[in-house]
């Protein structure tokens, strides 16, 4: 936000005004902005923590290499994802969210911490990428502001790719083919459907997408 | 997985894909070619019927032994990515017969000359398999990114490809993990070589 800016709302306020949003947009498009911010939150936080996990750790290698990649990678592309939302609730007027989505932490951070095995927290994890993917599908008719929108667009296919990949990984955990988990897959000695395992939908609901205020900053 | 759409009076659609939202039902003066979203909708129609082709002329190699040895994993995979490729044609073809134009059952020409013919003709391997189907893949999610992001203007339309979007990027990435250990190299989605309605259909 320009000096200029701050200055102008600082006046409103002292006004009794509230700051203008940026023209074109709404106070929703900030809270929707901001409750995506906190569902990364709890994305990096947890993507942060699960390499780490004794769920993960019990694993032999490779496959808790490849895991701990995924993770990894996916826990830096979250991180590009908080910044985007985040950039886009300052630029429409609102602040950064750095908080993570309170919600999500009954249904998401405590079985993940809490899980027993490995595939257990792959599929919570598939879980908060699936509430992510439908939460941002969602936002791209709701929201007014078009880059919102169009961040929405871009990001909500991302976090669909890591469900798919998560659930995959889990099925062949659940199968006891740990040594199959590594990437690239060995196709010869894949089970026959462990690979449709990860894409196990022909479309995306947005039944599980969170409420766009949800996660807005107090 | 279907998605709901939020119209009033609209169901939650059937296991085949969501119901035909009410667009804008646009067409040409005189009632020639559909234009804006139908348009559109017709265009994904025929890349849709493109992609379940292409995967069916695949299969149809690899099971004749055109490709050598082609795991069942692949070949389990590639039939429910083109039984997901019926259903997301079906979702399109749905918009146009609501709007009263016929289903399209053609193919993207364009993109058939420029990928798919010298892909399959090409085909030799289970490799090679894959790297055609991620190919295809990406230009589907691209098409439905752009749309998405500004091509279309029906709520309808829009909720149609971003239902289909992800689910086309869960395919590349999940064909990706046959070739390479990061299966998701990107943080965001790319319109790159997305098709325009400016395409032909045959």
């Amino acid at each position: 936000m320009t000096i200029v800016r701050r200055r102008r709302d600082r006046d409103r306020r002292a006004l009794g005004v509230a700051p203008v949003l940026l023209a074109g947009a709404t106070g929703s498009d900030v809270s929707a902005a901001q409750t995506a911010a906190s569902i990364e939150n709890v994305a990096i936080a947890l993507y942060g923590q699960a390499p780490d996990l004794p769920s993960v750790q019990s694993l032999g290698s490779p496959a808790r290499l490849t895991l701990a990649a995924l993770l990894t990678g996916a826990a830096q592309h979250h991180a590009d994802h908080l910044t985007a939302f985040n950039a886009a609730a300052t630029r429409l007027g609102g602040r950064a969210q750095t908080a993570p989505d309170p919600a999500l932490t009954s249904s998401v951070v405590q079985p993940a911490l809490g899980a027993t095995t490995a595939a257990q927290l792959l599929q919570v994890l598939a879980q908060l990428e699936l509430v992510a993917a439908e939460t941002y599908a969602a936002q791209v008719v709701a929201v007014s502001d078009r880059q919102l929108k169009n961040s929405f667009a871009a990001i909500t296919g991302v976090e669909a790719q890591h469900a798919g990949l998560l659930l995959a990984a889990a099925s062949l955990l659940d199968e006891a083919k740990v040594a199959s988990v590594a990437f690239p897959w060995e196709a010869a000695t894949l089970p026959a459907t462990a690979a449709t395992e990860g894409t196990p939908s022909a479309f995306l609901r947005t039944d599980q997408a969170r409420p766009p205020t949800e996660g807005a900053a107090r | 997985m279907v998605t709901a759409w939020g119209a009033a009076g609209c169901s939650t659609g059937s296991p085949s894909g969501p119901p035909a939202p009410s667009t804008t039902a646009t067409t040409s003066p005189g009632g020639g070619q559909p234009t804006g979203d139908l348009a559109f909708a017709g265009l994904a129609a025929s890349v849709e019927n493109l992609l379940i082709a292409s995967y069916q002329t695949a299969l149809g190699a690899a099971g004749g032994g055109k490709l050598g040895t082609v795991p069942a994993s692949l070949t389990t995979l590639v039939k429910t990515l083109q039984s997901h490729h019926r259903d997301h044609a079906a979702a399109w073809n749905a918009i146009l017969t609501a709007a009263g134009l016929p289903a399209v059952t053609a193919v993207d020409t364009t993109l058939q000359a420029s990928v798919t013919q010298p892909g399959l003709a090409a085909l030799k391997t289970a490799t090679g398999l894959t790297q055609l189907a991620i190919g295809l893949e990406r230009i589907a999610a691209a098409t439905y990114l752009e749309a998405a992001q500004g091509g279309l203007t029906t709520t309808g339309a829009v909720q149609t490809s971003i239902a289909i979007q992800p689910v086309e990027m869960q395919h590349v990435a999940i064909l990706e993990a046959f070739l390479t250990a990061t299966p998701v190299a990107a943080s965001f989605a790319s319109t790159a070589g997305a098709r325009t309605v400016g395409d032909g259909i045959a």
